[in-house]
């Protein structure tokens, strides 16, 4: 029974591996990156031929095709994450596997039918991730790791405590357990304030989001790619499992929460993220705006919601991996930092870079024939559905603010004048081809991810 | 068995030390009180899971006390390694001081 | 397939990036040309065949199909936009590199999408990737504050299309809640009805998106900068055929989905573009600059062609996609030859210029006629168009036609004043420009040869076009009652 774990296990032994492979090998080898790499396509490669639909221990591990997705998009983002870290000499041999041990824990929140084990997931997502924020040595790197650190720890807590009242309330730990119990008593009710306010502060929801800007400014660019899209789906998929396992009876009231939430996110999100200059930190907080994209998904509260945020994180993920790629690129190996003067002209210096950096730009803009097109018109059906028209019409707002700041990096690109520009790598270049190829390709023809999606979704609304 | 201490008086004491946790958190500068107040949060929840497994006669919510206590340690392990390092780069303890990065 | 392929082909400009330099033009050109050798191909054709429909399974998921189709109301549409996209490819510089003609044949491409297209969600894709190209050439190519002009272009069309977007979804939404089925193909949202609280939201979300992408009135802000400092073929193909963009998507989705609201609603509608037709005119009037008083008189225009479709007849419907296609091949024939006149005088002031008429004889003859086919001159194609629209406006509201009169009298002053400001009177400067060369004949010549075509035998056109007019609005019901039921 424990084969639909495989993925997972195949993950956790590479980390192992790669943590064996970090101590023996020199510091400058490449060997630990390649176990990295290696063992996480296999986890990818066996998550993709699993179809099943079980669980174990009394429904703390759910396997089934949702935590599949979870396990996937996470995969992609482990691997992209070490593929544009790929450099020994700077981010060091502990790296892949550190990486590798966040995005175990972001699979583990995918699976997690507990509060066992979604806390631990979380915990295990965010550990590395403290370190691996504060990995680079200037104070700007202590800072990030710093903030993070602080944050993640009274964030976990506040989760800790509401998951002590629903405990409490219920005398279960079990997320389908909960749906028993009535919300309304104030303890089951708090408790699952408390436990919402943990998981949107991972999820960077407004006003929980404070710690990103300067997270991702001061963190090495790999880590904030993955940050952005890894930690990003472990959060939403423990989200969206617990909300609708254990409190689809209350839904109309938490999703009338979640819908203001989502609204402030996505419109004060982009809103802010209009007048950054620094390119990382115009990222960090269109990453805050497309949290709340994520969440108009999940306070719709129906099945249409629940596939839509579900498919809303791959387009969002790869449109923010190829925006960090370029960043990466850009800022060469002294990480000098990249601001929006750092992109005029690169249409012309770096054609191909500037084309992978549009694509992004459009597909975050929600231009059709890019795949967040096709997430966004998949999300404003779900709060169509939910009759949820406020948040279809914040949802369009945000959209608009959104496209003066993904336009005018784009501006920038085709503006005249001397920027920076950067060498590629392998590395670099195959995150941008795949991720680039990968939005266009979802845009045009969604018919397969939305299949996968869809399928997985489907466990949401059964009980 | 007896019970000498009702759930509800421990759940009480835990939902003081949570608050002044939190508060400590959101008021002081300090990051190593502000870490300190955060895992006073983290334990208000393990001595609530406690005072919860008692009530309803169950192992899981003390497992879960163990786990965080776990958990903790590591935590402290990461972030007091962490306050150290910025410590030796900036020799002064004030998250305003740390801030360099604006917006 | 023939539908598929005028989308498609245009995408093969990619390879444009390929060429070596001299060949970039001669390649773009060769695209056009292949448009409107497959337009030619599908006139030719007996319609409705399947030759003109691909109606493809896009995303079962979502319930959207690909439905393309080339029908009577898209044929001429698409021929306008194939031709005026050639005549502006013709006309552009050499030197252009790669980058220019593909945007010129992607804008191609998507607007035919939008004129094909039968499946709102297809119909949506096509209409904001519409906004790309135009956003890569104003921002490129544009003279003055060309930054500017391009963000001013994408966001208020983007913001009227993403409100559209709730529209769309909300269409196919509710169907799906009456029928159990989703689908967003029009011929089936035509017989759904949204719940009296939601549906004027939903048919305002389109209608302002429609109204901003026309321009009309009060909605034209994007307009003024993006047509006065685009290169001039930049220009022709915007206000040739991105301009026809809205009024067309009135015909196509307004009024089969929404006929009830726009019935209701017909007053405000009506003078919404009377306001408009007045204003446009006002405005061209007095405008010092050669570009801008076309603009504004095509401001004028555009809500002239609708008040044709608010009238909701037959007449009035078949009046204004007759004007769009005329109004597309005179207005993109009068913008070369004001590109082409700016070339020689390096001026566009209206009032530095005359006395063009003795030095370039050539360039003030097609002016001549270009502008007088624009006031409405009968036996141009301006005429027949203007003529339909009066027709349904009779029809429909005596007091509106009376305006409209007015307005007629006001575009032939600002036309002819126009022509004698520039063309004629004494010359004010004491250079001979050189006239057009025998290539800008031609092509001027071609359009002028449509112009008139259109105008003696506008029925080539009009009999092509389905039954427009809604089926049961108080409107046609008005009308067949006086005129018998008569289709014009």
């Amino acid at each position: 029974m424990m084969h639909f774990l495989e993925p997972e296990i195949i993950a956790a032994v590479g980390v192992l591996a790669t943590l064996v492979a970090a101590m023996l090998a020199s510091s400058r080898s490449t060997v630990p990156y390649w176990f990295g790499l290696v063992f996480s396509a296999a986890a990818l490669a066996r998550a993709s031929m699993l179809h099943l639909s079980t669980h174990l221990y009394g429904g703390a591990v759910l396997g089934d095709s949702y935590s599949i997705v979870v396990t996937v998009f996470t995969l992609l983002a482990v691997m992209a994450g070490l593929l544009l870290a790929w450099d020994p000499d700077k981010y060091g041999a502990e790296f892949p596997a550190l990486l590798q041990l966040a995005g175990l824990g972001a699979m583990v929140m995918g699976f997690a039918g507990n509060l066992i084990l979604l806390f631990l997931g979380l915990e295990l997502l965010s550990l590395p991730l403290y370190v691996l924020a504060a990995s680079r040595r200037t104070p700007l790197g202590g800072e990030a790791g710093l903030k993070y650190l602080l944050m993640g720890a009274f964030s976990s807590g506040i989760l800790l405590f509401g998951a002590a009242l629903l405990y409490g309330g219920t005398g279960s730990m079990t997320f389908v357990n909960f749906t028993a119990v009535h919300v309304v008593p104030g303890l089951m009710a708090a408790g699952l304030g408390f436990l919402l306010v943990g998981l949107l502060f991972k999820l960077a929801i407004v006003p929980f989001h404070m710690w990103v800007p300067d997270v991702y400014e001061g963190s090495p660019t790999p880590v904030a790619a993955f940050m952005a899209f890894g930690t990003k789906v472990g959060a939403a998929a423990a989200l969206l499992r617990v909300l609708a396992f254990g409190f689809s009876l209350s839904a109309a009231w938490w999703g009338l929460m979640l819908g203001y939430l989502a609204v402030l996110t996505m419109i004060a999100g982009n809103m802010v993220a209009l007048p950054q200059r620094d390119l990382k930190r115009l990222l960090a907080w269109s990453g805050v705006g497309n949290a709340g994209y994520v969440l108009v998904g999940i306070a719709s509260h129906n099945l249409l919601g629940a596939q839509a945020a579900l498919f809303y994180l791959l387009p969002y993920g790869l449109a923010i991996l190829l925006a960090f790629t370029v960043v990466r690129v850009l800022e060469g190996r002294e990480e000098s930092p990249v601001t929006l003067a750092s992109l005029k002209g690169l249409a012309y210096r770096q054609p191909w870079l500037a084309v992978g950096f549009l694509v992004a730009m459009l597909s975050l803009a929600g231009i059709p024939l890019t795949a967040g097109f096709i997430g966004k018109f998949y999300l404003v059906r779900g709060a169509i559905a939910a009759d949820q028209w406020g948040v279809a019409v914040g949802l369009v707002v945000a959209t608009i603010v959104g496209l003066a700041v993904y336009f005018r990096p784009v501006q920038q690109m085709f503006a005249p004048g001397d920027g920076a520009s950067g060498r590629f790598t392998v590395g670099t270049g195959v995150v941008l081809a795949a991720a680039a190829l990968g939005t266009l390709f979802i845009g045009i023809y969604p018919e397969p991810v939305l299949h996968a999606v869809i399928q997985s979704a489907r466990f949401t609304w059964l009980h | 068995m007896i019970r000498a201490v009702p759930a509800g008086d421990v759940v009480a004491l835990a939902a003081a030390l949570f608050a002044v946790g939190a508060v400590g958190v959101l008021v002081r500068k300090n990051p190593l009180i502000m870490f300190m107040s955060a895992e006073m949060m983290w334990n208000a929840a393990a001595l609530a899971f406690i005072g919860y497994a008692a009530e309803w006669h169950q192992m899981q919510g003390q497992l879960m006390a163990f786990l965080i206590i776990a958990t903790a340690a590591a935590e402290v392990g990461i972030g007091l390694a962490l306050i150290v390092w910025v410590y030796h780069k900036k020799l002064r303890l004030d998250v305003d001081d740390v801030s360099e990065m604006k917006g | 397939m023939l539908a598929f392929g005028l989308v498609l082909i245009p995408w093969i400009g990619l390879g444009l990036f390929l060429l070596p330099k001299g060949w970039v033009k001669a390649g773009a050109v060769v695209l056009a040309g292949v448009e409107v050798l497959l337009f030619a191909r599908a006139l030719l054709a007996p319609m409705p065949s399947s030759l003109a429909v691909v109606n493809w399974n896009w995303i079962p998921s979502l319930g959207v199909h690909f439905h393309l189709s080339l029908d009577g109301l898209a044929l001429f549409l698409v021929g306008l936009a194939s031709v005026v996209t050639l005549a502006a490819v013709l006309a552009s510089p050499n030197k252009q590199g790669p980058a220019y003609y593909f945007w010129i044949l992607l804008a191609e491409s998507t607007a035919i999408g939008v004129f094909t297209a039968l499946d709102l969600v297809a119909f949506y894709v096509f209409w904001e990737v519409v906004l790309v190209p135009v956003f890569f050439l104003l921002g490129g190519w544009a003279a003055g504050p060309a930054r500017r002009t391009a963000l001013k272009w994408l966001i208020m069309n983007l913001f009227g299309s993403l409100f559209m977007l709730i529209g769309v979804v909300a269409m196919g939404v509710v169907h799906a809640q009456e029928t159990g089925h989703l689908t967003f193909q029009l011929a089936s949202l035509a017989h759904t009805t949204l719940v009296p609280q939601v549906a004027p939201w939903v048919f305002l979300s389109f209608l302002v998106a429609f109204i901003i992408k026309a321009p009309l009135w009060p909605l034209h802000g994007w307009m003024p900068p993006a047509y006065s400092d685009a290169p001039a073929p930049v220009t022709a193909v915007i206000s040739g055929v991105l301009s026809k963009l809205g009024v067309f998507a009135m015909v196509r989705v307004l009024v089969p989905l929404f006929h009830a609201e726009m019935a209701q609603a017909e007053p405000w509608l009506m003078a919404l573009a009377a306001v408009g037709l007045v204003y446009g005119a006002e405005l061209a009037l007095r405008q010092k600059d050669v570009k801008m008083v076309a603009a504004y008189g095509s401001l004028s225009h555009m809500a002239m062609m609708a008040l044709g479709i608010f009238t909701l007849t037959q007449a009035g419907l078949v009046g204004a996609t007759f004007y769009m296609v005329a109004h597309g091949v005179m207005l993109g024939g009068l913008f070369l030859l004001l590109g082409w006149y700016e070339e020689r005088t390096g001026s566009r002031a209206l009032t530095m210029l005359g006395g063009l008429n003795q030095s370039v004889p050539k360039l003030t003859a097609w002016f001549q006629i270009f502008a007088l086919a624009t006031l409405g001159l009968p036996g141009l194609a301006g005429f027949a168009g203007e003529y339909m629209i009066f027709q349904g406006l009779i029809q429909n509201n005596i007091t509106v036609a009376a305006v409209a009169g007015v307005i007629l009298v006001l575009a032939a002053w600002y036309m002819l004043r126009l022509f004698q400001g520039a063309m004629q009177g004494p010359r004010a400067t004491g250079r001979s420009p050189a006239d057009l060369t025998t290539a800008q004949v031609g092509l001027i010549g071609a359009l002028g040869l449509l112009v008139v075509v259109l105008g003696i035998w506008p029925a080539g056109v009009t009999s092509h076009l389905p039954v427009l007019a809604p089926p049961a609005t108080h409107a046609l019901a008005h009308a067949s009652h006086r005129k018998g039921g008569e289709p014009a």
